[in-house]
């Protein structure tokens, strides 16, 4: 008979790391993207199974996510359930960064021209300096 | 109006030495163009009757029409409509649309031909193809015929004139695009709100197509880029209004053109506006000059052309006596009054005139009006402190579909795309393998022949030539020695002739 004792308290610590994650969100403590740089982290690997919707959803933004996914989605020009849309699928390597920029692209707003006096100047744009 | 006589008034330029044939046409690919039938002189053939052109029409308007028997719907605009916006986001679709949008939203309306003229597309000079027709029977397009007003039965074989619609539609597209797409229809301003005056917005847009062709110009910009709001450097005027056109010198210098057909009530305040504005913002700093272009109905009684002429000289003349400026900068050095006549004296045709953009500034004493070549550095010079400034415009512009699409690729407008995402998004993070043993990849590099990855072309905005979607090869991370990634061409097409000799000079 097999001991699973390591694996079942490594399952339940990333359960645990999810779930505190998941009531951070709720509770406005952090935002979708502390989550997202939190994940980046060694220690918290086991947040990369938890989707974008369930981050946007626990934030309280859910009508905000369907925008942001259909503009993540349509620049990449894919279809995907949702619960594919994962943390390690937004930052898995093999994409080379293409998901990550359609995730930042969608998060822009579309009413701030990149300096104020946009196109006659560009010297608030970080872009050019 | 009054009739003051104003005995200084200069006679009208109309003994050209030289005339030019103007060479807007519809082009046929990148670089190539060729007349078409359907290509009319704006001024002289498409407005020359004295009629009220009435506005465009929209499909709800154009079915009633149709219902009472009033007008024949042509076929294609009977079809059912596409669904808006799920059937133009397809890449091939989509650049044409957010092209043509951009230049809707920037000149309010444009005709068949300037459509195809600004975005380098020949497909939209044809108000029934399949694209234009699913515009209009979704609303996002109202269709105008500046001969018979309403009368789209025969839209196929003249022009026809395209300007928005329902612009909460705009809105609906909105959601569904990317950063850069958006940007580039809107320069992420809000929507104008001005009525369209398609007379006056279409002869403003060929002006632009003009200049863009025949003269060295940075750049051009319509109505919606340049306000008083982004010309005003010290807050003079108001920040409401503005020209119905800027033509950017090479130099950075900015000459607005102020469309005049006929004298209303606000006029002279346009014009004190003008004289506040520059006599507040000395030219090295601001670089601001003005024409006002006298372009009435050529068919107009000869009296009416020759009083409205006459009062646009009255109104400068009055207005510069309050705002003389320095004497470093005199104000009356940037203030300019020239006819459409003068500039483009027959059909087609173009003279020495708006080859130097020659207009009547008030600089002299006896007689006071003196003709100056305002195009021309040595008559006209401008010397900021920071020409980079000055000069930013011109790569700016780029970014926006408002701007003629062979001004825009030679600055690689994807670069500056991919440049201000980067400013806006970072590099992108690499997350810790699964397994400690394997080694951590750099998100972007890539292995083998594959190579790096390449920024999805969405995300780059629209292209900047009809085929450029699949060769926008700009890289997720930057090269070595290339700040912005560009990968290198694959397609001759990208790089034509007139670059190449231009990079090598």
């Amino acid at each position: 008979m097999n001991d699973m004792a390591k694996e079942r308290s490594a399952l339940q610590r990333a359960r645990l790391v999810r779930a505190e994650m998941i009531v951070a969100l709720t509770q406005k403590i952090l935002d979708v993207d502390d989550v997202l740089a939190e994940a980046l982290k060694p220690a918290n690997k086991a947040l990369g199974t938890l989707t974008l919707n369930q981050l946007w959803r626990a934030a309280g933004k859910r009508s905000e996510w369907r925008d942001v996914r259909a503009r993540m989605l349509g620049a990449l020009g894919l279809e995907c359930p949702d619960s594919k849309l994962t943390i390690v699928w937004l930052f898995d390597p093999k994409a080379g960064g293409r998901r990550y920029y359609a995730y930042r692209d969608a998060l822009r707003p579309r009413t701030e021209p990149p300096s104020t006096r946009f196109p006659w100047s560009s010297r608030t744009s970080s872009a050019y300096d | 109006m009054t009739t003051n006589r104003t005995p200084q008034l200069p006679p009208e330029r109309r003994d050209h030495r030289r005339t030019y044939p103007l060479n807007v046409r519809v082009p046929k690919g990148p670089g190539v163009y060729h007349p078409t039938a359907t290509t009319h002189d704006i001024y002289y053939e498409t407005f020359d009757e004295v009629v009220r052109h009435p506005g465009a029409t929209s499909i709800q308007k154009a079915r009633e029409r149709a219902a009472q028997g009033d007008l024949k719907l042509p076929a294609v605009y009977q079809r059912e409509a596409p669904r808006w916006p799920d059937d133009f986001l397809r890449a091939s679709r989509l650049n044409r649309v957010l092209s043509l949008l951009g230049v809707l939203t920037s000149f309010r309306a444009v005709t068949n031909n300037q459509a195809a003229a600004f975005t380098g597309d020949p497909s939209l000079a044809n108000p029934r193809s399949d694209l234009i027709a699913g515009l209009f029977t979704c609303g996002v397009l109202d269709l105008a015929h500046p001969y018979l007003g309403y009368s789209l039965g025969v839209a196929g074989g003249n022009t026809t004139a395209y300007q928005i619609g329902d612009p909460a539609l705009l809105d609906e597209l909105r959601r569904h695009l990317t950063w850069a797409e958006w940007f580039a229809v809107t320069g992420n301003r809000r929507r104008p709100t001005e009525a369209v005056n398609i007379r006056h917005d279409i002869l403003a847009a060929e002006l632009a197509l003009r200049a863009a062709h025949g003269l060295r110009v940075g750049t051009v910009l319509g109505p919606h880029f340049s306000r008083f709001a982004d010309l005003n450097i010290w807050n003079a005027v108001p920040k409401k209004g503005g020209p119905d056109l800027t033509i950017v010198r090479d130099d950075g210098l900015r000459i607005a053109i102020e469309l005049t057909s006929s004298i209303g009530a606000d006029f002279e305040q346009k014009v004190e506006r003008w004289a506040r504005l520059l006599s507040g913002n000395a030219l090295d700093l601001s670089g601001q000059a003005v024409i006002f272009l006298v372009a009435p109905s050529p068919s107009a009684d000869p009296k009416y052309i020759h009083q409205v002429r006459r009062m646009t000289y009255k109104h400068i003349k009055d207005a510069m006596s309050d705002r003389l400026g320095s004497s470093r900068c005199r104000t009356a050095n940037r203030i300019g009054i020239a006819t459409w006549r003068e500039w483009f004296p027959f059909e087609g045709v173009a003279s020495e005139h708006f080859a130097r953009l020659t207009a009547d500034r008030p600089t002299g004493s006896d007689p006071r009006w003196e003709p100056c070549n305002m195009w021309d550095p040595r008559a006209l010079p401008f010397d900021p402190d920071d020409r980079n400034a000055m000069r930013e415009i011109i790569p700016n512009a780029a970014l926006l579909t408002q701007t003629p699409a062979h001004l825009r690729w030679p600055h690689q407008p994807a670069r500056q795309v991919a440049a201000l995402l980067r400013a806006a998004a970072g590099e992108p993070p690499a997350i810790p393998p699964r397994r400690e043993r394997s080694g951590t990849r750099r998100p972007g590099v890539g292995q083998g022949v594959a190579g790096n990855a390449l920024i999805p072309p969405r995300i780059l905005g629209p292209a900047d030539l009809p085929k450029r979607t699949s060769a926008q090869l700009v890289l997720g991370r930057p090269e070595d020695g290339d700040a912005f990634g560009l990968a290198e061409p694959r397609f001759g097409y990208l790089f034509p002739d007139s670059v190449a000799r231009r990079k090598a000079a």
